[in-house]
């Protein structure tokens, strides 16, 4: 292994991300800020109008969601600096990843949009008539046992799915990087007892954990978040180490001791770039992952609490009545399924098109 | 061979003590005091204090820390706060349970991901092998519990083939055959909904495997003996493709045990993932953190007794053979 040996005092390793906070911090705030007061403004005049019933919190979250996928997108562009046109045509030529991306983008801005195409999802219709109603007529996709609409129901739940998704997500990429550099970086030793963390976090079954953390904590949107992300960083901890490990040792590598580049902005500018690939893989099928887990916390009556629909409740509640109204619990059912499907097609086109080695067909 | 299984076991230790530090943390995490479950609201502070001091809590953390590893290393995982038993005793119930679901489990992923993965692999880029594998991806992305709906709407209700849940017949007074027989037929549907759902993933990476081992030199030599093209698959790349699976099948034991905790819940199988589910509503910590622990504990078994099987299958992997060659 070639000594890790920076010109000058080595610098702690927080300060990988000085980068962030300086040269491309410059140019970012400016656009983040400007582009939160315009998506703020867009949902408080929307708020007034079109959307009564979106709480000032919702409101908060969209703002704060849409920032997030931003920044995330923002700073992965950078990181990777990548030749956009090569991905684009390797990813053109796969119909399968297409066809993911084509479902995320559907599902997603079904999320986003949610309270236009649809109604209240908290609706209840008149016990005698608008109960258990089947597909078609007034409701498209009919009526669960207590008349409410299943359309809005399964509109609204991706919200619940999509923004847990997005959340825990990026929080498992920000910390599992941070992590994964640290390793990556420090001497044997100390790496050695990181990733030995890693492996004891990685003993625990992830439902088990994530249930005994919901249990502890308070319900509600952030604390799942949290709880999903503290049980799904060690995947992209383990990517980002390896990748940081087998390229320490490359040419390019000494290159830029030699030219007195630090220890901080080696991590970012020459080995993390390495790495973003593998990690937006990662991050595509683990939010597959987190989708599903959320059905089946919601499920066992432990994710999203009750008021608000969630895919995995829905199925709950539609367990009764399989044989009689099959479309209480289908619909949520299929919703979860095409999401799933939809960005494990994409994390494998990713991957595809972003791996050399897997280029030639088989 | 034994240097190898015994630094492999030297791991498997380490690694349950890391699991058993989370656990502690986790366990110092839980809202609430705990002397506070002992004692009534209006109690004198000098009793409080003096209970706390009986209990060890006034101990330094490093101090708590060890006493209660000893105990919980001794199997005394303390008082359920519900069933007002000893968790032992409800583990030393339920675990036999769930892992003859998981083990059964499996032995269904294992035969049906190989075999799946393998028709997949013969026919590579055709009609088949896009069917197959549009069909397993498919089935990776169904939530377990819809599936295991469907299944019990079908085989159990409209049918009647076979019982909707529950471990046996209530009030079946049988032995011998018939009971077993009993017994079997209320496993067959969480035993297949557990398995078919983790057979997915298992099947890609059988698929993947193999591909690869059709693409090296000695398939293609087999081949040009004239080996037909199921041969090659079956018996010259299976072997090569195996390590591999060994150790992915070992590493899905987290996920069949995490599953398990639905489908038990689903099927009303009284194992350890049902019991974790309604200690968690009852907020029975003690419970939670055994069976938490429990888990790791088996997962680690099961990762260790993949790399043993990994190291059977592929001698190169077995580092006393490697050196034995040395001092040749």
């Amino acid at each position: 292994m070639t000594p890790m040996r920076a010109p000058k005092a080595t610098p702690p390793a927080w300060r990988a991300w000085i980068p962030f906070a300086t040269a491309d911090g410059r140019r970012g705030a400016g656009a983040v800020l400007a582009g939160a007061a315009v998506l703020y403004a867009v949902v408080a005049i929307a708020r007034a109008n079109r959307w009564p019933h979106l709480s000032r919190s919702d409101a908060t979250a969209v703002v704060a969601f849409g920032l997030l996928l931003f920044a995330g997108a923002a700073a992965t562009v950078r990181i990777a600096r990548w030749d956009m046109r090569r991905v684009r045509r390797r990813l053109g030529a796969n119909p399968a990843a297409l066809a993911g991306l084509a479902i995320l983008v559907v599902m997603v801005s079904l999320a986003v949009l949610a309270p236009l195409v649809s109604g209240d999802p908290a609706q209840m219709g008149s016990p005698s008539r608008e109960r258990y109603q089947a597909p078609g007529g007034d409701h498209v996709l009919g009526t669960d046992r207590f008349g409410r609409d299943v359309w809005s129901r399964v509109a609204h739940g991706a919200r619940a799915s999509f923004a847990l998704s997005a959340l825990s997500v990026i929080l498992a990429v920000a910390f599992g990087t941070w992590v994964g550099a640290l390793a990556g970086i420090a001497p044997t030793r100390t790496d050695d007892v990181i990733m030995r963390g890693v492996d004891g976090m990685l003993a625990f079954p992830r439902l088990l954990l994530l249930l005994t953390v919901v249990a502890l904590a308070p319900p509600g949107l952030l604390t799942l978040g949290l709880a999903v992300a503290a049980t799904g960083w060690m995947g992209v901890a383990r990517i980002v180490r390896g990748e940081v490990r087998r390229m320490r040792s490359r040419e390019f590598v000494d290159a830029a001791i030699a030219t007195g580049v630090g220890r901080a902005r080696l991590v970012a500018r020459h080995l993390l770039p390495n790495a973003v690939g593998h990690v937006i893989v990662a991050a595509t099928l683990n939010a597959g992952t987190v989708i599903l887990l959320e059905s089946s916390l919601s499920f066992l009556g432990l994710g999203v609490q009750p008021p608000t629909p969630s895919w995995g409740s829905m199925i709950f509640d539609g367990r009764d009545a399989l044989a009689t109204a099959w479309w209480v619990s289908a619909f949520p059912a299929l919703a979860v399924t095409v999401s799933v499907l939809g960005l494990n097609l994409l994390g494998d086109g990713l991957r595809d098109s972003l791996d050399a080695r897997t280029s030639a067909p088989a | 061979m034994v240097q190898f299984l015994a630094r492999r076991a030297f791991h498997a230790l380490i690694l349950v003590a890391i699991t058993l530090t989370i656990t502690f943390v986790v366990l110092h995490l839980a809202p609430g005091d705990p002397v506070a479950r002992y004692v009534q609201p209006d109690i004198d502070p000098v009793d409080l204090e003096r209970i706390r001091r009986s209990l060890g809590l006034d101990a330094p953390i490093h101090v708590q820390y060890l006493h209660w590893a000893k105990s919980f290393l001794s199997g005394d995982f303390g008082t359920s706060f519900a069933h007002h038993r000893p968790v032992r005793d409800l583990l030393a119930e339920t675990i036999p349970r769930t892992l003859l679901l998981t083990t059964l489990a499996l032995g269904v992923q294992i035969l049906l991901g190989v075999w799946v993965g393998g028709v997949a692999a013969r026919h590579r880029q055709r009609a088949v092998d896009h069917a197959l594998s549009g069909a397993v991806v498919a089935l990776y992305a169904l939530p377990p519990f819809y599936l295991a709906y469907l299944l019990i709407t079908w085989f159990a209700i409209d049918h009647a083939w076979l019982p909707t849940a529950g471990l046996a017949t209530p009030g079946l007074d049988a032995h011998g055959w018939a009971y077993v027989a009993d017994r079997a037929r209320h496993l067959v549907l969480p035993v297949c909904v557990l398995g078919v759902a983790s057979a997915a993933g298992f099947a890609r990476f059988t698929r993947g495997s193999l591909v690869d081992a059709l693409a090296d030199d000695y398939a293609r030599t087999a081949r040009a003996k004239g080996v037909s093209e199921g041969r090659v698959v079956w018996r010259h790349a299976f072997r090569n493709a195996l390590p591999p699976l060994f150790v992915v099948a070992g590493l899905s034991a987290p996920f069949l045990l995490g599953g398990a905790a639905v489908i038990e819940t689903v099927f009303a199988w009284p194992g350890m993932g049902s019991l974790m589910v309604d200690s968690i509503g009852s907020r029975d910590y003690p419970v939670v953190l055994a069976v938490n622990f429990i888990a790791a504990c088996l997962v680690i078994a099961g990762n260790f007794l993949a790399d043993v099987m990994s190291a059977w299958a592929d001698p190169r992997s077995r580092p006393s053979i490697a050196s034995a060659k040395g001092e040749r």
